[in-house]
């Protein structure tokens, strides 16, 4: 579970990790949108510069977002030669049945490739540098207009939280169960998918038990704190937008525009 | 100390699945800013007793009133605002992804204004000397730690009465050390009322006042003094003697004489020494 | 079933951020037969040992020798159920690995691992059933409608049915009432004399005083010191220091004397406790 770079938060007291979660979060996903606008080297060089940037900025070493890269690798490469051997291009100089190379599908090759990397590291950015409350409490202020259509909001953004919160917990209780089972001669992920797949069921059954377990206590300890439900509470947390979040806005939008010029020449 | 702030009246209860009842027709009383310890073994009805304080069960005999307001349906979120409950199990009742959320947790529920909450939360840590943990999640505090956040939840709401469901059995001696003295301090700060259901007989020693259940009934409500020299009693519930209390047994056994004018293990020490100078 | 760990290391998720010394330059052999205390402050590497005996973690550098059977940082995962078969383990809390629909199949989960043929497998659900002393008559049983005490001896009737001569022990009473605690203690205080070697974790200084005859101190990933109960309580100021208390006897002795008792006793339990002040008072 440790090799999972996706999701973990390392601490840290950047310009990055201070910026409001709501921003860096709908940041993220407008700059995986305004990549596709990049079609050409001069395209992609500003992007892969301002990448580069927030990365630095960040003050998170560059092997976390390598590392990051790494359990995508096999679908990169997959996309990219796929993009490589099957783009028609003008200038073939190799042809063999299906599969043809031109000078046309090496560049987009390499476009695509840069653009899955520029895409992986920037959300990487993203869960490297922000704490999974902060994360939730920016998923529950995007999800804020959908209380219009009467979507529980807070209960869901709760829900969201108090999972996080148990993550952690269930994976030690996971380990702690199956050294228990390993104690008692099981041999985890050794032998036939059948007995794979009948190894997991001493480890599931008592997992389950002790989630519904923690349920239990869990919703007494709250209804005990006085938790009714609803929509009355108020939040500890407040997100404050600070310059630097509007800085950043501003940050994008010169992007965008540059991209525009660059490739719409408008 | 005389006016009572709980007062429970034949109180039964019976879950589906058993054929006995689970408490049957217990009647007593609590004192404003007193330490109550509730004892007994498993399935004596302890944990039954609190979960009908705090209105998780409801009887299905009997009367609850707490602070002169009768426990019902309709009055169990006010009275849950007064009487606040640490758990047994540190982790299963963190309900913040960090300590500061954790604290914070029972004061939104209460629509309290976030400023306001900032200073209650800092306050409620300094109490329990965890302010340097503001931030630190669940999996990085010992057992202890987890314990004591979860008191600071429960004073910043600032009940009347504090309750301990077996909150330090799961706990290393120094944890257990360190909840028992916090709660301490904060009685005498805050006058607060303590209930606490718990095996340890230390502690039992600590409380001005027992409550003996067996098998749902309630045997006995009397000073730790009264029920530990009550042997008849201590059988019959199936509660051990403290050390200090068998140590005076054996001697006793052995014809060293002492008396029972002695609270703690400092008085009894203090009792050897003057029958040894005595003698 | 002598066990010795020779200049043993262990470091958690070595060449990560979050790398951390569990175990440092461990040297400390546990005799055949011997009811062995663990003790030392929570977090102080006492589990982490424990796990070195069974293989559930290995060493980062050294060597742990069980019997005749060598765990070195390069042993690999296969062949190990040998070793688990005769070292036992009850995890704390260990009333979570339950998973069967019967308390008979969950006992038998073990032995059947461990290649014992099915009706073998149910003679020793039997009789591990009664060394806890629970009646034949839970085997039937779901393990998950029984009370929390009784789930608990079933889980450890399920480590002792394979029969191993070494029984890991982590603070098995944690959560129990006073009276369900010393049921068990006494419960393993037989299976000691029975003749298996114990190892027991706990924070529990009279569990130490009544029973053990051996005691290894850790603190901070360290044995501070290896000797009978009586060497280990013997310097309170000794004890206090590496964050442990004295048996209360010891201590209430200890207040006496400070007082200006003379005595020449240093009691661990009360029975010596009782007849060290009968005899100075």
């Amino acid at each position: 579970m440790n090799k999972l770079i996706v999701g973990r938060y390392i601490p840290g007291n950047s310009i990055i990790h201070n910026l409001d979660p709501r921003a860096k979060f709908i940041g993220t996903f407008y700059f995986i949108g305004i990549i596709f606008l990049a079609n050409s080297w001069y395209t992609y060089l500003p992007l892969f510069l301002f990448v580069l940037f927030a990365l630095k900025l960040s003050n998170v070493p560059m092997s976390f977002f390598f590392k990051g890269l790494r359990p995508l690798m096999w679908l990169i490469l997959f996309t990219v030669i796929l993009q490589v051997f099957f783009t028609p291009g003008e200038q073939i100089f190799w042809q063999w049945w299906i599969f043809s190379l031109s000078w046309q599908s090496i560049i987009n090759g390499t476009y695509i490739f840069v653009r899955f990397v520029l895409i992986v590291f920037f959300s990487t950015l993203l869960t490297l540098t922000t704490t999974p409350v902060e994360l939730s409490d920016a998923i529950e202020a995007v999800m804020k207009p959908l209380k219009v259509v009467r979507f529980p909001v807070t209960q869901v953004a709760l829900m969201l939280s108090i999972a996080l919160r148990f993550v952690p917990q269930l994976m030690d209780q996971t380990t702690k169960i199956m050294n228990a089972q390993r104690a008692r001669g099981v041999d985890f992920g050794t032998g036939s998918i059948m007995k794979r797949i009948k190894s997991f069921i001493p480890l599931l059954i008592p997992l389950f038990v002790s989630s519904f377990s923690i349920a239990y206590d869990l919703s007494i300890a709250m209804e005990s704190r006085g938790y009714q439900g609803g929509e009355n509470r108020t939040k500890y947390r407040e997100l404050i937008w600070q310059r630097n979040d509007t800085l950043m806005v501003v940050t994008f939008v010169l992007i965008t525009l540059l991209l525009a010029y660059l490739r719409f020449g408008i | 100390m005389a006016t009572p702030i709980i007062e429970i009246n034949n109180l039964n209860y019976q879950y589906e699945e058993n054929t006995q009842l689970a408490l049957s027709d217990v009647s007593l009383q609590i004192m404003k800013n007193s330490w109550t310890a509730i004892v007994g073994q498993n399935g004596s009805g302890k944990s039954t007793l609190a979960k009908l304080l705090n209105g998780i069960l409801q009887a299905e005999h009997g009367t609850i009133k707490v602070d002169d307001e009768v426990l019902t349906p309709e009055t169990v979120w006010n009275i849950r605002k007064k009487m606040g409950i640490v758990f047994q199990n540190p982790d299963n009742q963190f309900v913040g992804a960090t300590v500061e959320d954790d604290v914070a947790f029972g004061l939104e529920n209460q629509s309290m204004d976030p400023g306001q909450m900032r200073v209650k939360v800092k306050e409620a840590l300094a109490k329990v000397n965890m302010s340097d943990f503001l931030t630190r999640d669940p999996q990085s505090l010992s057992g202890g730690q987890k314990q004591r956040v979860a008191i600071a939840g429960v004073i910043a709401l600032e009940p009347e009465i504090i309750i301990l469901d077996e909150a330090t059995s799961m706990l290393d001696p120094s944890g257990r050390l360190e909840i028992i003295q916090t709660i301490q301090q904060l009685k005498e700060e805050l006058n607060l009322t303590v209930l606490s259901i718990t095996h340890d007989v230390d502690e039992v020693t600590l409380a001005d006042d027992v409550v003996v259940l067996t098998n749902g009934e309630l045997l006995d409500q009397d000073t730790p003094e009264k029920v530990f020299t009550n042997q008849a009693l201590l059988t019959k519930a199936g509660l051990e003697l403290p050390f200090i209390r068998e140590v005076q047994q054996r001697l006793i056994e052995h014809g060293v004489k002492i008396s029972d004018n002695w609270r703690n293990e400092k008085e009894l020490v203090d009792e050897l020494w003057q029958y040894h100078l005595k003698k | 079933m002598a066990i010795s760990f020779e200049k043993v290391n262990y470091i958690y998720q070595p060449n990560t951020p979050m790398e951390s010394i569990g175990l440092k330059d461990i040297n400390v052999t546990i005799k055949d037969h011997s009811y062995t205390a663990l003790i030392g402050h929570t977090g102080s590497g006492k589990s982490t040992f424990v796990q070195h005996v069974n293989a559930l973690l290995k060493p980062s550098a050294g060597k742990v020798i069980v019997d005749d059977r060598v765990i070195e940082p390069t042993t690999n995962n296969k062949n190990l159920k040998p070793l688990r078969q005769k070292v036992g383990m009850v995890f704390q809390f260990p009333e979570s690995q339950l998973f069967e629909e019967t308390v008979e199949k969950d006992i038998m989960f073990g032995p059947m691992n461990f290649g014992v043929e099915e009706e073998q497998a149910k003679q020793m659900a039997r009789t591990a059933l009664k060394q806890v002393g629970l009646s034949e008559e839970f085997l039937e049983k779901s393990p998950f409608d029984l009370s929390g005490g009784q789930m608990r001896r079933v889980a450890i009737a399920g480590v002792l049915a394979s029969n191993p001569d070494i029984l890991i022990l982590d603070e098995p009473t944690a959560g129990l009432d006073p009276k369900g605690r010393l049921e068990m203690m006494t419960m393993f205080n037989q299976l000691h004399q029975d003749g298996k070697t114990i190892i027991l974790v706990t924070h529990q200084m009279e569990d130490v005083a009544n029973y053990a005859d051996d005691v290894v101190v850790f603190n901070h990933g360290e044995v501070a010191k290896q000797g009978t109960p009586a060497e280990i309580f013997a310097d309170e100021q000794w004890v206090l220091d590496n964050n442990l208390e004295l048996p209360r006897s010891s201590e209430l002795m200890n207040r006496l004397k400070n007082k200006g008792l003379k005595a020449d006793e240093n009691p661990l339990v009360i029975d010596d406790l009782v007849n060290a002040i009968d005899k100075n008072i």
